[in-house]
């Protein structure tokens, strides 16, 4: 028997494709998709009959990857039925298909009596190209099918090999209905043989018995076998009317099921040649077995045929022909069809694309008008509300802005059709091409010998070169692990060089990194470090194209001679084919004179840009577990590619050494956050080893030829990463038996030491008995001893605090008011959260003070909170304004306060105010007071301070 | 047309093809299953923080003693390791037929929880003597020790793991300890002839166990050596520890040791059993509306006892709203949850349903009425014009519970006290979840530690404060459309858990062409008492004393109680 879960959770496939009627989001997330993710099989598509895929419990599903990392492409009919089952899988030396009648369903799966025909081997190249030309038949009756174009372009991009094999046995035939109707395919098949009996098996026979009927009436059966259960649907009377046509030469059978409800669906045909057996999605019915598939007439339905010899097929039916019964005596039942209704607001399809959002409304009425309205919401809340404007073929678009498009890219999110009057649509998935293209990479074998010979070659010192080529080793080796050829690299538009006599001014715009690239393609550059692997090439190639980076360094800072150059596909300009007929390049470039505000704008910029991707990374590796080997491999990948980036930007003088200390330390420590995440104490782990000499020995072991060696594992994978985290778990004694010597660690021959056991870490020979002896352990220890010297300068209290309740980055100061702009922690932290910031600015309450924090969760109710001190009346104001509702006020009393505990409040209760036109009015004097008090700390705040009670 | 054999013939390479049958992994696993939703087990989290030391299956005070004393033997004998299970087996086995053979002290629980009682009993009913105590007792290697007391033990701190292994635990400044326990229960029977002559013996006279049983039944357990030291190491308000995760253990223990000998002893004539309890809890009122006066001290302890049965009301009506739904696809086999949302707008008479708990609605039909509608209801009922958030401390105290409407009256109807439809018991259920959101709804907010006790869950687990933000902000909504909301999640919910179980199969729905597939029936219902185990230890310990109907405090008791309370002053 087939086991579905076991044939497509089995490894070594990068591409998986579904086709299904049914699907069970929840069912195909949990128990399929997270198995895929876990074997490394990350490009995936499920297409799927739309009007099912719409039900209530789809819809409202808590997903995680349908439509960020694996599209779901729905296919509407009209009243016909989308109705094909089948799964490709594609690996690099490995093919699979199974086409039968399981839906991508918890029963479909792993319940129902289903039938499938299973086709492994490269032999089966031919039938996998057709099957994907059956996924392209389907994707073609949707709005949807750029998701499969792309699915398929990286597909063809990973596995090259599929595409060569157009040869291949025909053992089994593919039977598609978008190609023509199946039953007269199979009488072409059968060509003209002898049929003595036919067998039938399904659960559902049309009403009007045709499909039996022109079985009967184009094979002459001698015999015809019916099998049958309870809840078979069938009309008995006219079932009962053809099998009479049979002149006693027929039976009907109970199906053994043993509890098993029959789903599977086949006709095997006998004959004095052999057998041949029809298996797969169509029911016999005319909808499924003789119309070809489309609109009005027939279901798109696909099968396999094969022939064999005697007792072949039938084997598979022999403990399954129960006792002969009376077609009267079965309990049929209704089919559970949901119909083609579609209701006036329904939205067939909603996608992102090159930055756009589209949308395709089910109704043609509403396709007609010039403009739509759009919600986007998560979690039953909406985030984004657009307007739409009208595109082409029915459908509407709207370019996102980046807050937008960033808000979309990390879980699934809905879309529903807002009417004239406020009525809201039934909510559909958004799929999201873009960050699908980006997370759908499928995982290479790396391919980083040259990167490790470079590594191992090197000889690192305590200066600046040895370690600026360690990390040009990284560079060779990170773009090894990903299949990331020149090819298929991000473009961007580079202007011309200037002339070598020319001298313009600055000009910002002039420059291919200019101030609108730095903040717009530096997140791109990093979102690609974030979501598909690591792009060192592009981290440095950036960098290093920075004009502060060309004049600020004129010693080995190149610009566009690296191989791993971004640009390196693109036509080169006049300027450097000159540098390649040998003009000196530092001659042939003239760079405009940057002046040092500008630099300093820069670095401040950059710094801040890399603070906040060091932030995401924190939060991409402390959320959740890592579920599978997929998520882990996805975690690891980024850190050395930010640590070359801050390396590198240090290297051009764009972080000062403070700054490149405290971006390597704050980097490490979330690695290694993630790495004790699930140890007691880690808290206390957490503040002692955010440290970059933690990173050295980190970087050094994740490198380590031996540690490859150790692990098994020619890839970055999961098991590297847990030989890693075994490793570094057991230096957790080590480090806190430490403690009370870390203090005693600080000079420069620390760090010449560091450096040398690094050094002894990375190239100790597997021999050496390395975990038993001269092991990491001793190596962290020193490592941890060193750790002043990487300890950051003292910072204000507000800072601290700030960077302590992990929001460091998000606030700024602005004389007595600090204004927060990140994500509010839960309800039952805010007022803890609060009221420590407030306490941070004056260490009292003497002064007033407030904090207003703007929340960045877009799911959130409350769209903003304020806290404000009011001294002379002993009072602190919490505001929370909502998305939707009016603002709450609550008033507490103040005193004193401590750094841990922030301001002291008690004797909290809510006040009662008035809410017009958006502004709030105090109901008496007192509140007038305090208010005013508010207004005056806050200005922004909606508040109408004249007493209007 | 090319056959299998024709490829082969031409030595034409041919691809691994096989038509098959699927297989149902995990379908010979049906299993009965609990916790079908994932909700109770939340309800238990929150207990547990009260009640480290106890567990709702380690019953018998004394067990704690025989374990201790078993680990001190084998530990002082010198044995080897892969000897313990026949060590202990034979010392459980014969420790449970001298209780059986025991005449237990009246007033006592007499049998109640012998761990393997049902097969020794057997053993002992066969009248051979000696009795053979090599033959299987309880299927678990390690028996009630293994099964049910080791977690108990170890957080009540009598032993400890060591690289894991069972250490017990001792300490030189005279604080009650594993060792302690086991060595003062090791002289309770070191005069009897079991410990002298017969406790590695496979054939253990009737009257060597009789012997062994006066001295050491669980029933006599509060008189004993052992039992004063037990009474220490649970009693333990301030102990000299100084893990400070340890001594907030002891003193949440002996908090709610405290928390239940005053509620025992200011509770009048009335039995105070695992629903009384529960109702002094949630309520603060005793049978004969007394109010209970919690000692400030142990404020913290019952606000988590009270916050636990908020839990258990807002599970019990959730699942009560799933059976109901379960009733109805029971009959139907097959249908679309939607059809379920449709058929209860069209028979749930909610005026009607309400009716019965004293709550007034102008209409009934869920699709006509908000949920704001219903909270009104639930105000007026106290006496407060309308729902507010502000205001549900004024509805708590304007529906105290004997009130028709309150949770607990609403509770007995829905568990049979009352006969009703599909129809009426699915309106209760809705009613009893509204009553509690109008009722408590200020409880979730109004410290951080209750609003950490109501958050606890999360949304995952549907958490009384994720839910009560649901109900709040879908106020101005239909209740029918709060009920395909709840509906769509309980299912969801039901379905992920049972999911997680795989190849275990606990389905009661499978779901498939948009529609319900019934598989099996749920039922609603609290988590296990964990009171009345508690109940049971202070019994065995003497702390506590059945008298007719009711529960006193002993002497013992009443000392315990007093210290406590200086001692927590």
């Amino acid at each position: 028997m087939i086991n579905l879960l076991d044939e497509v959770g089995e490894s070594g496939f990068q591409s998986a494709a579904f086709l299904t009627y049914g699907v069970d989001l929840g069912f195909f997330e949990t128990k399929v998709m997270n198995r895929l993710l876990e074997t490394g099989c990350r490009n995936a598509i499920v297409v799927a009959d739309g009007h099912q895929a719409k039900d209530a419990l789809n819809s409202g599903a808590q997903l995680r990857y349908v439509g960020v990392r694996c599209p779901l492409v729905t296919v509407r009919l009209g009243n016909r039925a989308f109705h094909p089952k089948a799964a490709l899988m594609v690996g690099e030396e490995k093919l699979k298909l199974l086409v039968g009648s399981g839906n991508l369903t918890m029963p479909g799966y792993t319940r129902n009596w289903e039938m499938f025909t299973k086709l492994e081997g490269r032999e089966a190249a031919r039938t996998a190209l057709e099957l994907l030309d059956v996924f392209g038949d389907a994707a073609a009756w949707t709005p949807l099918e750029p998701a499969f174009r792309a699915w398929r372009s990286r597909l063809e991009n990973s596995a090259p090999w599929l595409f060569g094999e157009e040869d291949g046995d025909r053992t089994v035939e593919l039977l598609s209905s978008s190609v023509a109707p199946i039953l007269p395919q199979v009488k072409a098949l059968l060509g003209g043989l002898v049929v003595d009996n036919i067998l039938v098996a399904s659960p559902f026979f049309d009403a009007d018995a045709s499909a039996l009927s022109w079985l009967v009436d184009n094979f002459f059966p001698e015999h015809l076998t019916l099998l049958v259960e309870d809840g078979t649907h069938l009309d008995p009377a006219r079932v009962g009317r053809v099998l009479a046509t049979m002149e006693g030469e027929s039976s009907v059978r109970r199906f053994i099921g043993a509890s098993r409800s029959l789903h599977g669906k086949l006709v095997l045909f006998k004959g004095p040649w052999g057998e041949a057996l029809l298996a797969g999605s169509p029911n016999i019915s005319s909808a499924a077995l003789l119309s070809r598939a489309g609109r009005g007439s027939g279901n798109f339905e696909l099968a396999t045929f094969r022939s064999g010899v005697a007792g072949e097929f039938s084997a598979l039916l022999v403990e399954k022909v129960g006792e002969p019964v009376n077609l009267e005596h079965i309990s049929p039942r209704s089919p559970l069809l949901v119909g083609p209704a579609v209701s006036p607001l329904e939205l067939e399809a909603a996608w992102i694309s090159e930055g756009s959002i589209f949308a395709y409304p089910a109704e043609t009425t509403v396709q007609n008008q010039a403009d739509v309205h759009i919600a986007l919401g998560r979690g039953g809340s909406e985030i984004i509300g657009l307007r739409l404007r009208k595109g082409e073929n029915g459908s509407f678009f709207r370019a996102l802005t980046d807050e937008d498009r960033l808000q979309l890219e990390k879980i699934p999110v809905r879309a529903r059709l807002l009417g004239s009057d406020g009525e809201i649509g039934a909510p559909v998935w958004v799929q999201n091409l873009d960050i699908v293209e980006k997370r759908s990479n499928p995982v290479q074998r790396p391919r980083y010998a040259k990167g490790l010979r470079a590594l191992e070659s090197d000889s690192l010192g305590p200066e600046w070169e040895s370690w600026n080529s360690l990390f040009e080793a990284f560079t060779a080796l990170s773009n090894s692990w990903l299949r990331y050829t020149d090819a298929r690299r991000p473009r961007t538009n580079k202007p011309a060089e200037p002339k070598p006599d020319s001298q313009p001014a600055w000009d910002p715009e002039r420059f291919f990194i200019s101030r609108d690239e730095v903040t717009l393609e530096l997140p791109r550059y990093f979102a690609k470090v974030e979501d598909s692997g690591v792009a060192i090439g592009d981290f440095e190639y950036l960098i290093s194209a920075l004009p502060s980076a060309r004049m600020a360094t004129d010693d080995d800072a190149t610009y566009g001679v690296e191989s791993t150059d971004a640009l390196a596909d693109e036509e080169p300009s006049e300027d450097e084919e000159a540098d390649e007929d040998g003009t000196d390049e530092k001659d042939a470039e003239s760079y405009p004179e940057v002046t040092e505000e500008h630099l300093q704008w820069l670095r401040s910029r950059l710094h801040r840009k890399l603070r906040s991707i060091v932030e995401s990374y924190e939060d991409s590796i402390s959320e959740g577990a890592v579920n599978n080997k997929a998520e882990a491999s996805y975690l690891c990948l980024p850190y050395p590619a930010l640590q070359k980036a801050i390396i590198t930007a240090a290297r051009v003088s764009l972080l000062d050494v403070w700054q490149l200390r405290e971006l390597a330390s704050r980097l490490t420590a979330a690695w290694t956050t993630k790495l004790w995440k699930n140890l007691p104490d880690k808290e206390e782990l957490e503040a002692r080893l955010g440290c970059a000499a933690t990173s050295l020995a980190t970087v050094a072991t994740i490198t380590s030829p031996w540690l490859r060696q150790l692990a098994d594992a020619d890839e970055f994978d999961y098991d590297l990463h847990k030989q890693l985290q075994e490793s570094l778990r057991e230096l957790r004694p080590t480090f806190l038996s430490l403690k009370g010597t870390y203090d005693a660690g600080e000079d420069s021959q620390a760090w010449e030491k560091l450096v040398g056991d690094y050094n002894r870490l990375r190239h100790v020979e597997l021999k050496e008995e390395f975990f038993a002896s001269w092991t990491p352990l001793q190596v962290l220890e020193d490592l941890a001893l060193r750790y002043r010297v990487w300890q950051l300068d003292e910072a204000p209290l507000w800072q601290r605090v700030a960077d302590e309740l992990g929001v460091g980055e998000a606030v700024q100061r602005d004389g007595d008011v600090l204004r927060v702009r990140a994500r509010l922690p839960h309800v039952g932290d805010q007022e803890r959260f609060l009221s420590r910031l407030l306490y941070s600015i004056h260490e009292g309450t003497q002064s007033p003070a407030a904090v207003l924090w703007n929340n960045e969760d877009a799911a959130s109710k409350i769209r903003r909170k304020s806290m404000v001190l009011c001294p002379d009346l002993n009072a602190v104001i919490e505001m929370s304004f909502f998305a939707v509702k009016r603002p709450l006020l609550r008033l507490h009393r103040a005193a004193g306060g401590s750094t841990t505990s922030g301001v002291y409040l008690n004797n909290p209760k809510y006040l009662t105010i008035r809410w017009k036109g958006s502004m709030i009015h105090p109901v008496d004097n007192a509140q007038a007071t305090l208010l005013s008090c508010v207004a005056t700390m806050l200005p922004e705040l909606p508040i109408a301070t004249n007493n209007s009670a | 047309m090319y056959t299998y054999d024709a490829y082969v013939r031409l030595g034409i390479g041919v691809m691994d093809a096989r038509t098959d049958w699927t297989e149902a992994p995990g379908a010979s696993e049906r299993i009965r299953g609990l916790d079908h939703l994932s909700l109770e087990s939340t309800a238990e989290n929150i207990y547990d923080q009260v009640t480290p030391g106890f567990t709702n299956l380690a019953k018998r005070a004394r067990y704690y003693a025989l374990y201790c004393w078993i680990l001190y033997d084998f530990f002082s004998g010198g044995y080897e390791r892969e000897e313990f299970k026949p060590f202990f087996r034979r010392r459980e086995h014969a420790y449970a037929l001298a209780c059986l053979s025991h005449n237990h002290k009246d007033g006592m629980v007499g049998e109640y929880g012998i761990m393997g009682s049902i097969k020794a009993s057997r053993n002992w009913h066969q009248r051979e003597d000696p009795v053979d105590i090599s033959r299987s007792h309880i299927k678990s290697s390690l028996g009630g020790y293994g099964l049910y007391y080791r977690n108990a033990m170890q957080r009540a701190g009598l032993i400890y793991l060591e690289e894991g292994k069972e250490r017990l635990t001792q300490f030189t400044d005279g604080r009650p300890s594993g060792r302690a326990l086991a060595e003062a229960f090791q002289r309770s029977i070191e005069d009897t002839t079991y410990f002298r002559l017969y406790r590695d013996e496979y054939d253990v006279p009737r009257a060597v166990l009789e012997e062994y049983g006066r001295a050491a039944c669980v029933c006599v357990m509060a008189d004993s050596e052992d039992g004063e030291v037990l009474r220490q190491a649970l009693l333990q308000l301030d102990a000299p520890e100084p893990e400070a995760s340890v001594r907030a253990m002891h003193l949440s223990r002996a908090k709610t040791l405290t928390l239940v000998f005053d509620a025992i002893r200011n509770c009048g004539v009335e039995r105070l059993d695992d629903s009384s309890w529960r109702r002094l809890i949630f309520y603060g009122t005793y049978a004969d509306d007394r109010e209970h006066k919690v000692p400030g001290q142990l404020d913290d302890n019952s606000r988590v006892w009270k916050m636990y049965q908020q839990r258990e009301y807002h599970v019990y009506a959730l699942t009560s709203m799933w059976v109901a739904m379960l009733e109805w696809l029971e009959d139907r086999r097959v249908a679309p949850l939607e059809e379920w949302v449709e058929e209860f707008d069209q028979t749930v008479d909610l005026a009607q349903a309400g009716r019965q708990f004293g709550l007034e609605l102008r209409r009934g039909t869920p699709s006509e009425i908000t949920i704001q509608e219903m909270l009104d209801s639930v105000a007026q009922a106290a006496g407060v014009a309308s729902f507010g958030p502000a205001l549900s401390e004024n509805i708590e105290k304007g529906l105290g519970r004997n009130a028709p409407c309150s949770e607990s009256s609403i509770h007995k109807a829905l568990a049979g006290e009352v006969e009703m439809d599909i129809s009426e018991f699915a309106g209760s259920a809705l009613w009893l979840s509204m009553v509690l959101f109008a009722r408590t709804r200020g409880w979730t907010d109004a410290d951080a530690p209750s609003a950490t006790l109501a958050r606890t869950g999360g949304s995952q687990h549907w958490s009384v404060e994720s839910y009560f933000r649901e109900i709040d902000t879908r106020r101005e909504q239909s209740v029918l459309d709060f009920v395909a909301w709840l509906y769509q999640g309980l299912v969801r919910q039901h379905l992920a858990v049972a999911l997680s179980k795989m190849p275990l199969d606990t389905f009661m729905v499978l779901y498939e062409d948009g529609a319900l597939h019934y598989r099996a029936m749920d039922s609603p219902q609290f988590t296990a008492d964990r009171y009345e185990t508690i109940l049971i230890a202070c019994r065995d310990l003497g702390w506590v004393e059945e008298k007719g109907e009711r529960y006193e405090l002993t002497g013992l008791g009443e000392k315990a109680l007093t210290g406590a309370v200086e001692a927590l002053e």
